[in-house]
């Protein structure tokens, strides 16, 4: 949240365009990129689905959404099949099954943090 | 160990890649491997391979495993760059015997120390043993003996083995490191010509604002020339006052100005020597100026088609206004018979044509274009109404005013601008207050009123002065946007919002960039009226359009601000509505604005590093959240921001535009981020890269700082880190925090101010009263008064040198700098340079500061620090020699270093550029120590350095 306090306190006084029209863009950026993730679950493309958990790791931690992110970076480190926690290699299947299952989770938790904002940003609809 | 070692194996390897066969392969006999190109395989294949990119600790490696460095022979068929080498048992057909290479550090290390421990001992064993090794026949009796110096022998070998070893290995990080430093060098000299280029570009910019600037002043001389004329002739007194102001109201009136004016639009182009600017501003102005032809409403429009048009013509249209002005002298002052008049407005012309014939000082000019307008409406008072040569009185109060201001105005060019501001201003008032009266009829009380307010500008004026010179302080171009945050509404925005001052303190110094790179952009310009008119809107734009409305805004100060007096001394409220319907309220405004200008200043100074140029980031990023952090946070930090969505756009818009800094993130589709700045290395070595990353493991830093990044910030990154790296890689563009401090306490004394006005106040009361009397009194009287309002309207302006000059002693000597060492400064010749002169003195402090910092980092040129330290501080000094820091520098200098390079220094202050007034005299200082053959101990030291390097 004090990341994305940061932003807000970017914002104009009168207006929050700016970090609203950042989050909006994270909410497209971020749907487009669950959906390549399961596009590339399904082709079973590791490396892929590790970049594109490292790129929304990216653009989540931006905006502080925390939990997405280490998500993402779980994601990331299993799609080159590492699992850092327990410091192990994984197979490609077992990668899968986790990015499959972290996937899931991802998009739970990236929907609580979708909400949330939204609910911060329509308020101040004008 | 049966197995060969994962070392070998690799080198086995990439010996076997036909790929790096250019670079690595095997020697002839294929007992040996040859380095052909040390860089290329440092870049290439040691990170490919190996995983760094050291090619010393590369080599230290092959040493363990002992293999040895083969002396480059004479005729070596690689270059004398290769490195070969070798080892017993590595050939190209013996895969087998790779095993047999082993690293041989820790048994070797035991045995050397054995073999050290064991030395002493051995070594008298050894001598002891030698006799009986030189008799033969006793070697079998000796046998036990000798087979222990043996082994004491091979341990010595051994021993003297390493060491030559040892000494290859020295050797060769030696040439490394000396190679290193070459590079260094090299770019060390990129940088500085870098810096070079990019302080001529500023002051190009510099230059063309300046231009703009008195191109506004004389925009709307034209416009006040226009507005007398047509009194007379249409002789509808009620339509000309509407007329005027609605022609003067800034940006209207510079258009009809120009358009119904064309003559007169041209003499605005008074810079004697027309700058080069950049092509992309003729692009800019060529758009605006048609911007301009189409339509009224482009105030800003029309400012800029001015400039241009400024920046064309010259000294022939200046001689044009003299001409006219002599026409009118000619024609309107017999018919007046208004005699005294003449000698004053003969000399307003002498003094006019003088500046355009003496090529010189701008100052003069300005100075004498204000008094020449000042006569000429006053003229056309006169002309059109004999009752009201009162006024002339009252005129030529303001004309004195106006010379004040002028005079005191032009310590710091800021000054300048805004006296040039202020003077047409004032001229609007005079002449909207004439008119008035015209209308009223010529009333004493009303023209006392007048003149009252005529006085009454000039403390407005100078706290508009004052504004500007400390706007100066914290960026060359910052009056106008204050003027322009001042006399808008908007201005109260700035107050309320933070980030809103950050952002209206970008524009205003971003300008100069902005105009450059943005000026192309057709919509800029138009959206600027919009935003004028919408009063808020132009702080909630974007940067760069939020920097045009300033100067069109500015505009719109004049008159407002001209209205107060008008309003309240003749109280003709209708006009002034009239006048500035678009504007609104702004009555009162000159004085409350202050109070925010100052807090804007102190807000931004907390806020955003004072760049003397906005620095130009190129973000690269293919995530558009950290995007648009990335640069919502750039331009918090008054940064003018370009992106690109992935490497190959990167390396395009590298290719295209010249950045001051690149953000890069690592993982990007299409093209990664290391190898987009590899790519961008290949052409450009100096701009620094800063990778963005979220992976910042230690290996991953090596590779990014092997592929020519020049700092990592991690993701997410936040808005101090970012503020650090910009500070850590564009300190050279950070001038203005230091600069605010050092002009301010040098710069001008608040007494001289006061005495000033002191002496306005005095020398103008007496004239309204005597006006008054006179006009009272009889038409005979007039000329008596007139003569003593000629003498003393010129005399602050003869006198306005002299007394202007003490308070110029600054960085911002401007002026005087002008003045006093034009032999000197032979190149700086046009008031268009002046300007960046006072620029200069700060800039080169700055850079002073930065050269130190150069010096003292790579600590190469220790010698070299204590020249650029003299050399800039000698620059300071030489422009406002009065400036306390630069007095006290100069009996440091050596004679004969300060002769060197007070040439040099003298031309890069005052017409080169405003850093480059530092390269140049660092060029200069390289220059003199080597013509010279100074013996200086700096120089000696320096010079045997770069006798080491080459």
């Amino acid at each position: 949240m004090e990341t994305f306090q940061q932003i807000r306190e970017l914002d104009d006084e009168e207006s929050d365009e700016f970090s609203r029209e950042m989050v909006y863009a994270f909410f497209t950026q971020a749907e487009d990129t669950f959906k390549s993730m399961d596009g590339a679950l399904y082709n079973k493309d590791l490396a892929e689905l590790s970049s594109l958990g490292h790129f929304l790791k990216g653009s989540s931690a931006a905006l502080g959404v925390r939990k997405v992110q280490n998500s993402c970076e779980k994601i990331q480190h299993y799609g080159k099949l590492r699992d850092e926690e327990a410091g192990t290699n994984l197979k490609p299947e077992e990668a899968l099954k986790s990015i499959g299952s972290l996937l899931v989770q991802v998009k739970k938790e990236y929907l609580a943090a979708e909400r949330l904002l939204k609910k911060l940003y329509t308020p101040h609809t004008p | 160990m049966p197995s060969t070692s994962d070392f070998v194996k690799k080198l086995y390897k990439m010996l076997e890649d036909p790929l790096f066969q250019s670079v690595v392969s095997w020697g002839p006999q294929g007992d040996c491997f040859v380095v052909k190109d040390m860089n290329e395989f440092t870049k290439s294949i040691l990170p490919r391979m190996f995983k760094h990119s050291n090619f010393a600790s590369f080599v230290r490696q092959l040493n363990k495993y002992d293999f040895h460095k083969v002396k480059n022979t004479d005729d070596n068929q690689f270059g004398e760059h290769s490195w070969t080498f070798r080892h017993p048992d590595f050939h190209a057909d013996r895969r087998d015997a790779l095993e047999n290479i082993k690293r041989k550090v820790p048994a070797q290390r035991k045995a050397a120390q054995a073999a050290a421990q064991a030395q002493a001992q051995a070594q008298a064993a050894v001598l002891s043993a030698l006799p009986s090794l030189a008799s033969p026949p006793s070697l079998l009796p000796n046998n036990p003996v000798h087979s222990q110096s043996q082994l004491q022998v091979d341990q010595l070998q051994l021993e003297v083995h390493r060491l030559r070893e040892e000494g290859d290995d020295l050797r060769s990080r030696i040439r490394a490191l000396e190679r290193n430093y070459e590079s260094v060098l090299v770019e060390m000299v990129g940088f500085q010509r870098g810096m070079a280029q990019q302080d001529g570009l500023m002051q190009n910019l510099i230059a063309y604002f300046l231009g703009s600037e008195s191109g506004k002043l004389k925009a709307t001389n034209p416009t006040s020339l226009l507005n007398p004329q047509s009194t007379p002739s249409a002789s509808i007194l009620p339509t000309a006052p509407i007329n005027f102001p609605l022609q003067s109201t800034p940006p209207k009136s510079q258009q009809s100005a120009l358009q119904t004016q064309p003559q007169t639009s041209s003499p605005p182009s008074t810079h004697p020597n027309p700058f080069v600017p950049p092509i992309r501003f003729f692009n800019a102005i060529s758009t605006s100026g048609s911007g301009s032809g189409s339509g009224s409403s482009g105030a800003s429009r029309g400012y800029e088609p001015t400039s241009v048009e400024l920046g064309r013509t010259s000294l022939v249209q200046m001689s044009e206004i003299s001409r006219r002005m002599n026409g009118w002298n000619g024609g309107r002052n017999p018919g007046d018979a208004w005699a005294s008049g003449d000698p004053s407005t003969q000399q307003a012309q002498t003094r006019a044509q003088a500046g355009p014939s003496s090529n010189g000082s701008g100052s003069a000019i300005t100075r004498a274009e204000a008094l020449a307008k000042i006569e000429e409406i006053y003229r056309v008072k006169m002309g059109g109404h004999a009752n009201t040569r009162v006024a002339s009185a009252g005129v030529s109060a303001s004309a004195t005013a106006n010379i004040n201001a002028s005079a005191s105005g032009s310590q710091p060019w800021s000054a300048l601008g805004q006296q040039g501001q202020e003077d047409p201003m004032e001229n609007y008032v005079d002449g909207s207050q004439q008119l008035q009266s015209q209308q009223a009829g010529p009333s004493n009380s009303l023209w006392s009123g007048l003149d009252l307010g005529g006085m009454a500008e000039d403390p407005s004026a100078k706290a508009m002065l004052h504004e500007g010179l400390q706007v100066y302080t914290v960026g060359h171009l910052m009056p106008r946007s204050m003027t322009a945050e001042m006399n808008t509404n908007d201005s109260w925005n700035f107050d309320g919002a933070g980030s809103n001052v950050n952002a209206g303190s970008m524009p205003s110094q971003s300008r100069t960039q902005n105009q450059q790179r943005f000026n192309e952009a057709g919509e800029v310009l138009e959206s600027r009226p919009g935003n004028q008119r919408d009063g808020d809107t132009p702080e909630e734009e974007d940067e760069e359009e939020r920097v045009m409305p300033s100067p069109m805004v500015e505009y719109s100060s004049k008159p407002s601000q001209s209205t107060s007096p008008s309003t309240s001394s003749g109280g003709k409220p209708s006009n002034s509505g009239i006048t500035f319907p678009t504007k609104g309220s702004s009555v009162s405004i000159s004085t409350e604005t202050k109070g925010k200008g100052n807090k804007l200043r102190v807000r931004r100074s907390t806020f955003v590093p004072g760049w003397t140029v906005p620095p130009r980031v190129l973000l690269v990023d293919d995530d558009i959240v950290s995007r648009k952090l990335g640069s919502k946070f750039l331009q918090v930090f008054g940064c003018t921001i370009d992106v690109a969505v992935d490497g190959v756009g990167a390396v395009n818009k590298m290719n295209l535009e010249k950045y001051d800094l690149v953000l890069m993130d690592i993982v990007m589709p299409k093209l990664d981020g290391i190898t987009a700045t590899s790519l961008i290395r290949q052409f450009d070595h100096l701009t620094p890269i800063i990778s963005m990353t979220s992976n910042s493991k230690p290996n991953e830093i090596m590779t990014y700082y092997s592929s020519g990044m020049n700092d990592i910030l991690p993701k997410p990154f936040t808005q101090s880190g970012l503020f650090e790296m910009l500070e850590k890689h564009l300190m050279h563009l950070k001038t203005i925090q230091s600069m605010s401090k050092v002009p301010r306490s040098i710069g001008i004394p608040p007494l001289s101010d006061s005495q000033f006005e002191q002496a306005v106040t005095a020398g103008a009361a007496p004239f309204a009263a005597r006006t008054q009397n006179h006009l009272s009194s009889s038409s005979s009287s007039q000329p008596s008064t007139s003569s003593p309002q000629s003498n003393t309207a010129s005399s602050p302006t003869t006198a306005a040198p002299p007394t202007a000059a003490p308070y110029s002693g600054g960085p911002y000597g401007s002026y005087n700098g002008y003045g006093d060492q034009s032999s000197q400064n032979q190149g700086a010749d046009d008031d268009s340079r002046i300007n960046p002169l006072s620029g200069m003195g700060l800039t080169d402090e700055q850079y002073n500061m930065i050269l130190q910092n150069i010096a003292n980092g790579e600590s190469f040129m220790n010698g070299m620090v204590d020249s650029a330290g003299a050399s800039s501080s000698a620059s300071a000094s030489t422009g406002p020699s009065a400036g306390p820091s630069g007095s006290s520098t100069q009996p440091k200098i050596g004679s004969g270093i300060s002769n060197g390079t007070m040439g040099m220094m003298g031309v890069s202050s005052m017409g080169v550029g405003v850093g480059m007034g530092v390269g140049m005299s660092r060029a200069g200082e390289k220059r003199g120590y080597e013509e010279a053959g100074l013996s200086s101990s700096g120089g000696r030291d320096k010079r045997s350095r770069f006798e080491v390097v080459e």
